[in-house]
């Protein structure tokens, strides 16, 4: 299985009549963009700003991000099963603007109309300042789109119809006029590695509830699934989709399709490692009984793989952090050693217990810094996506005035955190 | 004594006197059952959660319903 | 020039003891009672002193307001570095030291000093980078704790780095604390690194230590239930419709008793769940699956045990820092105790 993967990277991005990227300039046409969606922003207010890393921007109410990726030579698409019927990905050509992303804010038109649980989270970028390293997509290009659906739009039909808008936007991005652009051009493939390099999966562990608060494979909805076995090409061609708000704590659907781990792991198969794949399996099981057979299911598929050794993430935090560390058991006790990632929660003061849960197997550890320690976050000179900061339900706040917070203000935060290098340790 | 779904986290916070609820959306709901046999059922967990009450122990004990 | 700013509680700036222990938050442009004995040590410089002064009740009952009129001093005198106490083993002070402290230095950037004995509560509450003598437990180490202090102030005003890690090592509190920092690669190239070499059996270092929860007294079994009160309670955030108390419905920081009294059972649309951690749905459309009122009032009348109490409590736990629920845990404890509970069934979500 061989996918052709094409990165353009941008240096700058403008308003202009017809959307191009000629050299490293990107030129958007909103005029464009407003055509391609009119069918889905027949209830919804649509607002279209852009942001530069390093600018003096935050951009709030971000409910996604996703990265402009392109079949290009043949007729399936990228994000299989969204908003089409599914066929296989990962294979083929793809094309992708690498470091460009579609940002999604905005408000649900029923806020008062959800239970506790699937209320959004608030989620911050911060284009430049302390905030910048704590949130996911401060060194891309957006193109903002913020949505703010009408009363007549139900929340079910808003959650749907932002998933569509980015994803078709994205897909449209990726696929514009180029000129004078020379992508970075890589063959990807799991080869079949001869010798003893150790054989390697990735655990991927997602978070999966109800309704507006669920990740999606081509186009379904994990839950109540068993853990699967998923091709890097494939969620490099965006087969894996959020549809989550739970800000910090998400992985945003362009780390889904562009993710650090499969990154790492792609760059060091057939060097020092085998790298097998990845097992993608589903968190927030509602019992301890449910949580400790994903965790065996996952290490029975690994076991079948054939690893050796695995490391393991997660999607969200708390409960999920059983079926976390179920599956890094059941993975040791089937032999198979492991590495778990984890953000831990110190607490503002530094000295709470640093894990939900933490079994004597879990015994090699990633920290992905304290998500509890405060910030002091000075205003920054531009808002996009809202005028009000939501301090997670408990207060509003005016964010042209200075925030102290912890860094679960920040959109995409737990996967920052560690991709920025961040760890906790002790101080005294 | 406490009913909980997570028995592990709460033997690593120090509870001594644990029992596994059902699910975290509902300790002790059973939806499935018609209300009557979900109230019978539910009074059988709380007659064993005053078991568990009346029970000695010297560290954190996951008990058996 | 430098200017530094001072907080004392009313009985260290001169005003009285416990009975004046309601003196309001003041400032005052001149150093007192240890600031007087501070700037004889650091009578070369050049020095503008001023003082913060709030009674040791007062700060507790009012903190908010408190460090919001020492956040208008602080913009007001700029100081180049933040004093308070010592509080050596005063609990009330030591913790205001403590939180003032951290106030003036996380908020404002300055830097901040405090004294405390190891063992006073105010430890528990020591901002990042707030730096802490170490003091004996009574005043008698006042004189070695503010020649320290004074040394310690000369280091951070000539911003002399060795000096100051030098004097941490040897005369500041070991408190430890795990704060972000900055490692020397990501997340994921770290997770591959560690893995390779704990298939090679090689060394490795995990980066998130195991830490038991610190063990606490057993309670004793109840030995005649018939005679038991019994109680429940629960972190799962269910409140009468409407939320009139408006409960967190993530990291609760209050607790809240409402009536069963005379209920047989809770019904849908007379209460439900603030919880951002769990569907709600279910417990909504039948509350005793959180707070089994049924099924409790079904055994009672079986003489099962004596009579259950006529409130539950409740809080919400997702999310909530461990220090903050054990707090609240304890105001529960407290007041079902004294309404002669034996017995709390707590369900958790």
């Amino acid at each position: 299985m061989e996918l052709e993967l094409l990165d353009f990277h941008v240096n700058d991005i403008q308003w202009g009549e017809q959307s191009a990227l000629v050299g490293r300039q990107l030129i958007v046409s909103l005029a464009e963009i407003q055509e391609l969606i009119k069918d889905l922003t027949q209830n919804i207010k649509l607002t279209a700003q852009l942001a530069r890393p390093g600018e003096s921007k935050r951009i709030i109410h971000v409910l996604d991000t996703l990265m402009p990726i392109a079949k290009v030579a043949d007729e399936r698409r990228t994000f299989p099963g969204i908003d089409h019927p599914a066929r296989l990905v990962g294979t083929g050509r793809t094309e992708r603007l690498r470091n460009v992303l579609v940002t999604i804010a905005g408000s649900f038109p029923h806020a008062e109309l959800m239970t506790p649980i699937e209320q959004p989270r608030e989620g911050l970028i911060d284009m430049s300042g302390v905030g910048a390293r704590y949130c996911h997509g401060s060194d891309s290009f957006h193109i903002v789109l913020t949505l703010e659906g009408e009363a007549a739009l139900a929340n079910l039909a808003f959650d749907q119809a932002l998933r569509y808008i980015g994803v078709r936007v994205a897909r449209y991005l990726a696929g514009v006029r180029k000129s004078g652009a020379a992508p970075d051009t890589k063959r990807i493939c799991l080869d079949r590695i001869d010798g003893k390099l150790p054989k390697i999966v990735l655990i991927y562990q997602v978070q999966s509830q109800i309704p507006l608060v669920r990740t999606f494979y081509y186009g379904e909805e994990i839950a109540k699934t068993l853990p699967s076995f998923v091709h890097p090409n494939e969620f490099i061609d965006g087969a894996v989709v959020s549809g989550t708000y739970k800000s910090e704590r998400k992985i945003p659907t362009s780390l889904h399709c562009a993710n650090p781990f499969i990154e790492e792991m792609l760059k060091r198969h057939g060097r020092e490692i085998d790298f097998l794949g990845v097992i993608l399996s589903r968190g927030y099981n509602d019992s301890f009984e449910q949580k400790k057979k994903m965790g065996l299911w996952s290490a029975r598929l690994a076991r079948i793989l054939g690893a050796d050794g695995a490391v393991a993430m997660m999607e969200g935090t708390g409960n999920t952090t059983v079926d976390f560390m179920q599956t890094v058991k059941a993975c040791e006790e089937e032999g198979i050693k492991t590495v778990a990632v984890l953000h831990e929660d110190n607490g503002a003061r530094g000295y709470e217990r640093p894990l939900v849960d933490h079994p004597r197997e879990a015994d090699a550890m990633i920290s992905r810094g304290n998500r509890s320690e405060k910030l002091s976050l000075p205003p920054l000179d531009e808002v996009i996506g809202g005028t009000e900061i939501d301090l997670h339900l408990k207060a509003k706040h005016d964010p042209h005035k200075p925030l102290f917070f912890d860094p679960t203000i920040f959109f995409g935060a737990h996967c920052q955190m560690g991709a920025s290098g961040f760890r906790a340790a002790y101080e005294s | 004594m406490l009913i909980t779904c997570l028995p592990n986290v709460a033997t690593q916070v120090g509870a001594y006197r644990i029992m596994t609820g059902n699910k975290f959306h509902y300790p002790v709901g059973n939806p499935e059952l018609a209300p009557e046999d979900e109230t019978k059922w539910r009074a059988q967990v709380l007659s064993a959660a005053l078991k568990i009450l009346q029970t000695p122990v010297e560290s954190p004990t996951v008990f058996e319903k | 020039m430098a200017k530094i700013l001072h907080y004392l509680n009313q009985f260290f700036a001169g005003i009285g003891g416990e009975d004046k222990a309601g003196q309001q938050f003041l400032f005052l442009p001149k150093p007192l009672g240890p600031g007087v004995l501070l700037t004889d040590v650091l009578k070369n410089r050049d020095i503008e002193y001023g003082t913060v002064v709030c009674g040791d009740n007062y700060f507790h009952e009012n903190e908010d307001a408190v460090l919001t009129k020492l956040g208008e001093v602080m913009t007001r005198f700029a100081p180049d570095l933040f004093i308070a106490g010592p509080a050596f083993h005063a609990g009330r002070y030591g913790i205001a030291c403590a939180k003032t402290a951290s106030f003036a230095r996380e908020r404002f950037g300055v830097p901040a000093i405090t004294g405390l004995f190891e063992e006073n509560p105010g430890t528990r509450e020591i901002g990042r980078h707030v730096l802490v003598i170490q003091t004996g437990a009574s005043t008698a180490s006042m004189p070695s704790t503010l020649k320290r202090c004074a040394d310690l102030a000369a280091l951070i005003l000539n911003d002399d780095r060795d000096g100051l890690e030098a004097f941490k090592e040897e005369f500041c509190l070991k408190i430890p604390r795990r704060f972000t920092v900055q490692a020397d690669a990501p997340d994921s190239v770290r997770a591959l690194d560690m893995l390779l070499a704990k298939l090679r059996g090689g060394a490795f270092e995990s980066e998130i230590p195991r830490i038991q929860a610190a063990p606490h007294p057993i309670p004793a079994a109840i030995q005649d239930l018939s005679q038991a009160r019994l109680a429940m309670v629960t972190e799962g955030g269910l409140v009468p419709m409407g939320n009139p108390d408006r409960l967190e419905s993530s990291r609760g920081t209050k607790y809240f008793k409402y009536s069963i009294k005379e209920r047989d059972d809770l019904k849908a649309g007379e209460f439900e769940a603030m919880h951002t951690g769990y569907d709600t749905s279910t417990v909504n459309a039948d509350p005793d699956r959180l707070i089994p009122v049924d099924a409790m009032r079904r055994l009672e009348r079986e003489g099962n045990f004596a009579r259950l109490h006529d409130y539950y409590y409740v809080t919400t736990g997702t999310g909530a820092m461990p220090a903050k629920m054990q707090e609240l845990g304890v105001g529960i404890a407290e007041e079902i105790l004294a309404s002669g509970v034996n017995g709390v069934v707590l369900t958790a979500t």
